[in-house]
């Protein structure tokens, strides 16, 4: 695909405060420990991500190196969801993401936990959303019968990228088919892109957003690469500013009625404030963890604050 | 530096710890406080990516803040362990932040003046008084994942 004609910001924000009206929400969940001089969220634990893998991952992709797995509560052998899901919640856990590694064919392996999600659900009541990759058929029917909450996955538009970066042997139309698989089911779909993925550079992002426009989704969740230390990615630079920020503006016109929302995967320091101000002139209708001073300009802007406390892929429960 | 090793954690043996805010104190010929990281606040934060502190010359009590840090797992004030007056901040890890992810325990990030001698007593020294607290801490931190298990 050639890379799209810019959207003005202006243009943007119209679409934008055309269908949302002027709401803007914040999310703070339970991912990391966090707080600004705008907002101190009142439970860190309420949303909490655990790992069905540990720190294991047979992808050992260039941007993560399993870096991302390490802050995740451990599912295990002894203590399985269930019961971790348990024991969370007696401390005040309400939600989970349940996450991990993935296979070498590029899906988390969540087939064997799939009837703990549904005890999750029903048993504790408890909201659960799932990483799952790329989903399979089988998948597909168990996190639907499951009744999860939601799924993400991350689209990638480049087979370059899926090839070098993720170490996959797999093709863009295999993550289109995950996304049409989970539509099938009526599933709520949060799909990711990560912006800048292929070392630092735009490659298959428009794809990536062709692809998710195409499919019935909740609210497309927007990243941006982030060199992690310890990885082979450490070094690089994030992805251009505008770049990133011409992409928010083509997102939020080619999915007008779709939530869109920066999520956590950001790079921080003063390219965080620029982010999230720009996420804010671009029309984006929400920001995991804002940067400070970004409640106090979203308002300038006309914007109306809203504050969750839990992961900004659940947009449905806002309302 | 003679140091002690708790649960896979190394930690010097001279400085005094503060459970509430997870800080060490190492006190200099003038009873300046350095303060800086202890190995937990350091992992339980993750990446390091900015640093922010407050000038010298500002007043801070125990429990308030003399800066900020933005890392992967932690963004929020830095929460002094005692209080007193900030008397230098570590310029080296100002211009690279990332310096703390190698090494928070040699790292200091500003030094205290004028530090109460009875908020000294409430924090912990000596390996028997601080390695059962930071036993229980690691254990606690893996089981609400903010540590890998």
């Amino acid at each position: 695909m050639s890379v799209p004609a810019v959207v003005e910001p202006g243009e943007a924000l119209r679409v934008r405060r055309e269908t949302f009206g002027d709401a803007i929400e914040f999310y703070a969940p339970g991912l990391k420990r966090w707080q600004s001089s705008e907002w101190v969220p009142e439970k860190a634990n309420r949303f909490l991500p655990v790992s069905v893998t540990a720190t294991a991952c047979a992808l050992q992709c260039d941007h993560c190196k399993t870096k991302v797995l390490e802050g995740m509560i451990t599912v295990s052998r002894e203590m399985d969801l269930f019961a971790t899901a348990a024991r969370l919640q007696a401390q005040g856990t309400e939600g989970l993401l349940v996450s991990g590694g993935s296979t070498k064919r590029g899906g988390v392996p969540l087939l064997p936990h799939v009837d703990a999600m549904r005890r999750v659900r029903e048993e504790l009541g408890m909201r659960v959303i799932v990483h799952s990759g790329v989903v399979s058929p089988k998948l597909a029917a168990g996190l639907a019968e499951a009744g999860v909450d939601g799924v993400m996955l991350d689209i990638m538009g480049a087979e370059e990228t899926i090839r070098e970066v993720y170490h996959l042997d797999l093709t863009p139309a295999d993550f289109e088919r995950s996304l049409a698989l989970l539509a099938e089911h009526e599933m709520r779909i949060i799909p990711h892109i990560v912006l800048g993925l292929h070392y630092g550079r735009f490659l298959g992002e428009w794809h990536a957003l062709e692809m998710i426009a195409r499919h019935p989704v909740s609210t497309l969740i927007l990243v941006v690469l982030t060199p992690l230390i310890g990885t082979p990615m450490a070094d690089l630079e994030p992805p251009p500013l505008a770049d990133v920020t011409d992409f928010f503006a083509l997102a939020r016109v080619t999915m007008p009625d779709t939530k869109v929302n920066l999520g956590c995967g950001r790079p921080g320091g003063a390219m965080k404030v620029a982010l999230d101000r720009a996420a804010i002139d671009h029309g984006l209708n929400g920001i995991a963890y804002p940067a400070e001073g970004m409640v106090a300009y979203a308002r300038e802007r006309g914007l109306r604050p809203e504050f969750h406390e839990y992961c900004c892929s659940l947009t449905w429960a806002n309302a | 530096m003679v140091t002690f090793d708790v649960a896979g954690y190394e930690l010097a043996a001279d400085r005094r710890y503060d459970p509430a805010t997870h800080m060490w104190v190492d006190l200099d010929d003038d009873g300046n406080a350095l303060v800086g990281l202890d190995p937990l606040g350091r992992e339980t934060s993750g990446d390091v990516v900015a640093l922010s502190l407050h000038e010298p010359g500002t007043a801070v009590g125990r429990g308030e803040p003399f800066g900020d840090l933005e890392a992967a797992k932690f963004v929020g004030p830095l929460v002094a362990p005692v209080g007193g007056t900030i008397a230098a901040c570590n310029e080296t890890v100002l211009a690279d932040p990332g310096l703390l992810n190698a090494d928070a325990g040699t790292h200091w990030l500003v030094v205290l003046a004028g530090v109460d001698a009875a908020e000294l007593d409430g924090m912990l020294c000596g390996e028997a008084e601080v390695a059962p607290w930071f036993a229980a801490e690691v254990k606690r931190f893996r089981t609400q994942g903010a540590i890998a298990e």
